[in-house]
């Protein structure tokens, strides 16, 4: 559905009008849709993440905010004209307060149960408000930044740049006022006691001036910084200095330890600024150009093949972000021609920033729309159980109005009366939800994730949660509160009298309540079936008992060799650390979402190459992780050009054949090593969990060396201490990235599902206790109302059976409807689980049945308890009932 | 009209200066106002119409009778045209913050005119 703006749009613009007077309708009514039209083009021309989403926010802000006066003078004029509408609303708030406070049990139950809602859906919209929406501190005008990213031949985007790249877009007709770069920096800082991990980032001269960051003390990096010659500096985060220097004012000019190196802090930025992507706790500022002293690599600078910048940029004055990147596209094709060898096919692809990495903007986007949509059926079962119960009371209160009304009260006036009640109870209840919102994010925001880098989260909510969370409890009880006002002002012999065969207003709730349980509990059912199915996934091997070190010695700036060997020590001496089995080198863990990629030569194939998956390991790594070695042999430490692969890399490089023994080149360029292939591996899972079918080629890190490497040990006990004892021995400047239990490490890999499971389960177990509660409300009452009907067929000589089998007929036909609509709305909606579950169909039976039995037995339980106290009642006291 | 700090608010200075350049309809209003400003400033149709009807009642602009057009099935669009008062009003305040730039120059908080 098209909800951005075509018809669809425009109708539900339509509606949103209705809040207007119709007055201001008739007069204004064409000339908004006319502008509705407007904005809606040039809302869709900015783009972005869930811009639909925002649009829409604003539209719904603009319409609350211009049509309570419009509704106000319409009040006036009738007031003129002999009514007394605006004092008589301040008395029908006066009178919906006493009321409520005469009836403190109703009043507490329905405010509780809004407040649940209200603080579901409040707390899942502060958490996406925090990630999504809120403009980070320090960046300004956010709007005109843009990310820009390569795009390669295959079409495929969110490419990094090299150096001669970037300088070469900077320097052109680029569209953008300024272009800066950026790359994280994972590196570590020397503590009081030892090094710890801490998040960088190395960043080109335009940095700060591109986000209109300023300084707290001192200055920000300036052009002089960035020449190699003139000794290292570093801009610290707020945090960071009242962290590491306790906020010591003369922090300019003294030095701070980053990465075993001395950098001088010229200033610290200000306060709450962590650099421009969400989540992430950057500490430290430092040029670009000190990229060789942290990292140990070098010529990075010079080389047009090697990409490891991200760009962002702001837009010039008057340029839109298409016309960025018809200017960014330009110079980069120049760039294509001129330089054939190294940037062959690449393109530029420009966007507009968002707080989250831009390639990851839409999966994260989806996620949150399911999560709020999970969180809104909450609120939906919530307000149906409280229009339930205002139902009931109008239900009650029917001889009230009837009198009123014929002692002449408008029946208008009687419904805004009762109105008026509800409002004031979701009034009450959004209050007790944004508490909730705020204890529960206080929860959230304390969550430590296994990651190697030091993130923050804060999701606090704020103003903008704040205006949200009123607007739901104002609509909610309107909507709720209308249908049961309506329902009993209605006067009449029909009213009195009821339909036979139809549903009444009351039942319908009913109905409406088992049916979003219904969708509730089967999306709950789904990610709980998932979480275990994904447990039980084969991924090719054993990661319990397996315990994972990481560091990086380039951070230390190590050369080569003597990297080698400190893997080499390291391997060695975990081995013989006691209750240690097994143990191995690798560098990137397998379901850490880390990969490396090369292309071996496939005869056929486009390019007669294909790319595959590599990973650098040792000999010991396929003993230690319980890797499978299905046809040849592993590789040994020796064997410095002797590689591994995978089935599926086997099955695709000989069809039907062996391909033990064969040579492959490894890459296209002319330097490209050759390596022979000793043995196949089983299949498993590498980057992630969903990854099924992916090749891998495992290459040996004593002919592939690399700085950043993990050490894996198979063994019984906590050897975490021991192993970090091993490094420190070493050199205590290197800081452990990582140093945990395998299995904590790859729960990041489980934590989508794992967050979507938790909060669908939970609210669905929410949903179920309140759908629950109201449906045993509404059907205890229908009971009670027919105590007297029982009464009569039970003097009469009705069986007590008969009279329980009438009862739970009743609500069974409820529930019947209710389930049917229920299922097929679950079914309608699984289009958005699809990508979050693993193994399980959207549309499992078991999962289906399950929730259908549940289900019906709340149904039968609801029934039950109040059909037996109505067939104990005793006949005469139930024929006085009235 | 007037925001707390005794100028007109931002929003109507900008449309008083829109239709200096030409009348124009509510449509053009919102297009041109939302790329002026890179898609910042997105009115809602109720704000800019409320704003619209300030102006009308104080003077400021008119509006022209409603005409249907051909080919727009259910749309009228009505032209807004600036008044004499309109522009006297426009022209007062652009006076008044020109003045608060210079000062803001002789506070040396910008450069000099022309020094750019």
């Amino acid at each position: 559905m098209d909800i951005s703006g075509g018809g669809t749009g425009r109708v539900l613009y339509r509606i949103l009008l209705r809040a207007y007077s119709p007055s201001f309708r008739r007069e204004a009514g064409p000339e908004l849709l006319d502008m509705f039209d407007a904005a809606r083009a040039e809302a869709r021309a900015q783009g972005g993440v869930l811009w639909w989403a925002r649009y829409w926010a604003r539209l719904l802000a603009d319409v609350a905010v211009t049509a309570g006066p419009t509704r106000w003078r319409q009040l006036r004029r009738s007031d003129r004209d002999g009514g007394q509408t605006v004092d008589s609303i301040l008395q029908d708030l006066r009178y919906a307060a006493r009321s409520l406070r005469r009836s403190p049990g109703f009043t507490a139950v329905a405010v509780v149960t809004t407040a649940l809602g209200i603080g579901a859906t409040a707390t899942i919209y502060s958490v996406a408000n925090a990630v999504m929406f809120r403009s980070l501190t320090g960046v300004r005008d956010s709007h005109e930044l843009v990310t820009v990213h390569a795009t390669s031949s295959d079409g495929s985007s969110f490419h990094a740049f090299s150096v001669p790249n970037f300088r070469d877009l900077r320097a052109g007709e680029n569209g953008l006022g300024t272009l800066a770069a950026f790359s994280l920096l994972q590196t570590s800082a020397r503590g009081a006691e030892e090094s710890e991990a801490v998040a960088g980032l190395m960043v080109s001269e335009d940095y700060f001036r591109v986000l209109g960051t300023r300084p707290a003390l001192g200055r920000l990096l300036a052009v002089g910084d960035h020449d190699p010659g003139g000794g290292p500096v570093a801009v610290l985060s707020h945090g960071s200095w009242q962290g590491r220097f306790a906020g010591d004012p003369g922090v300019v000019g003294q030095t701070v330890s980053l990465g075993g190196h001395a950098f001088t802090v010229v200033g610290v930025a200000e306060q709450g600024f962590t650099g421009h992507l969400a989540l992430l706790d950057i500490e430290a500022f430092v040029p670009l150009a000190f990229q060789p002293l942290l990292e140990g690599h070098d010529g990075r600078f010079l080389d047009r093949n090697f990409d490891w910048l991200e760009l962002i940029g702001r837009r010039a004055d008057g340029v839109s972000t298409g016309e960025a990147r018809a200017a960014l596209t330009a110079i980069a094709e120049r760039l294509a021609e001129e330089y054939v060898a190294d940037n062959r096919g690449s393109g530029v692809d420009v966007r507009p920033y968002s707080n989250v990495f831009a390639q990851q903007s839409g999966a994260v986007g989806g996620f949150f729309t399911l999560l709020l949509a999970v969180a809104g059926m909450v609120l939906v079962v919530a307000a149906v159980n409280v229009g339930g119960m205002l139902l009931a009371r109008g239900t009650d209160r029917r001889a009230e109005m009837a009198l009123r009304l014929a002692l002449g009260a408008r029946r208008a006036r009687l419904v805004r009366l009762m109105l008026a009640e509800s409002v004031v109870l979701f009034l009450l209840g959004g209050a007790g939800g944004v508490a909730l919102a705020f204890a529960a994010t206080a929860v959230l925001s304390s969550v430590q994730l296994p990651i190697p880098f030091p993130i923050i989260f804060d999701f606090t909510p704020d103003r903008r949660v704040l205006l949200f969370s009123l607007g739901l409890a104002l609509a909610s009880g309107t909507v709720f509160g209308l249908v049961p006002a309506m329902g009993s002002t209605r006067s009449g012999l029909r009213a009195r009298l009821g339909g036979g065969g139809r549903l009444r207003v009351r039942e319908w709730f009913v109905v409406a309540q088992i049916a979003v349980s219904a969708v509730l509990l089967t999306g709950a059912g789904l990610f709980l079936r998932s979480l275990s199915t994904a447990a039980s996934i084969d991924v090719g091997m054993r990661s319990e008992d397996v315990h994972i070190l990481s560091t990086n010695v380039g951070i230390l700036g190590y050369e080569r060799e003597k990297g080698r060997a400190f893997f080499e020590r390291l391997l060695a001496e975990a081995s013989v650390v006691p209750g240690v089995e097994a143990a191995g080198l690798v560098r990137m863990p397998p379901l850490t979402f880390a990969n490396e990629t090369t292309s071996v030569p496939l005869p056929g194939a486009p390019d007669g190459r294909v790319g595959t998956d590599v990973n650098r390991v040792s000999a010991g790594y396929f003993n230690t992780m319980r890797v499978e070695i299905v046809e040849g042999r592993a590789f040994r430490d020796a064997e410095p050009a002797a590689v591994v692969i995978n089935q599926t890399l086997a099955a695709r490089l000989s069809s039907g054949g062996s391909s033990i023994g064969r040579n492959v080149r490894l890459g296209s360029t002319d330097d490209a090593p050759t390596v022979r292939i000793v043995g196949v591996a089983r299949d498993g899972r590498y980057r992630s969990l969903g990854d099924e079918g992916r090749s891998m080629l495992f290459l040996p890190f004593s002919g592939f060396y690399s700085e950043d490497m993990s050490l894996v040990v198979r063994a019984r006990g906590d050897v975490g201490p021991a192993l970090a004892d091993l490094v420190r021995r070493a050199d205590p400047d290197l800081p452990l990235i990582q140093n945990a239990a395998y299995e904590d490490l790859i729960g990041l890999s489980f934590l989508p599902n794992r967050v979507a499971a938790i909060t669908a389960s939970s609210f669905g177990l929410l949903g179920l206790v309140l759908s629950a509660i109201g449906l045993y409300g509404v059907l205890a009452y229908a009971v009670a109302r027919r105590t007297r009907e029982i009464g009569i067929r039970l003097a009469l000589g009705a069986p007590r059976r008969s009279v329980h089998r009438m009862v739970l007929r009743g609500g069974a036909r409820l529930a019947l409807i209710g389930m049917v609509l229920g299922l097929a709305g679950a079914l309608a909606s699984t289009r958005l689980l699809r990508g979050l579950l693993y193994g399980v169909s959207p549309t499992d039976p078991l999962t289906l049945t399950a929730i259908g039995g549940l289900l019906g037995a709340v149904v039968v339980a609801a029934c039950v308890v109040p059909a037996s106290r109505a067939t104990r009642t005793d006949p005469t006291e139930a024929l006085r009932h009235e | 009209m007037n925001d707390p700090h005794g100028g007109l608010r931002a929003a109507v200075f900008e449309i008083l200066l829109l239709l200096c350049e030409e009348d124009r309809h509510g449509y053009g209003l919102m297009q041109e106002m939302a790329t002026r400003s890179a898609g910042r400033w997105i009115l809602g149709p109720g704000t800019m119409y409320r704003t619209l009807k300030e102006m009308r009642e104080a003077g400021w602009i008119e509006r022209s009778p409603a005409v249907a057009r051909a080919g727009e099935t259910d749309t009228r669009r009505r032209m807004y045209t600036i008044t004499d008062r309109g522009r006297r009003v426009a022209a007062d305040e652009a006076t008044r913050m020109s003045a608060l730039v210079e000062r803001a120059r002789d506070e040396r908080l910008i450069p000099p005119a022309g020094a750019a």
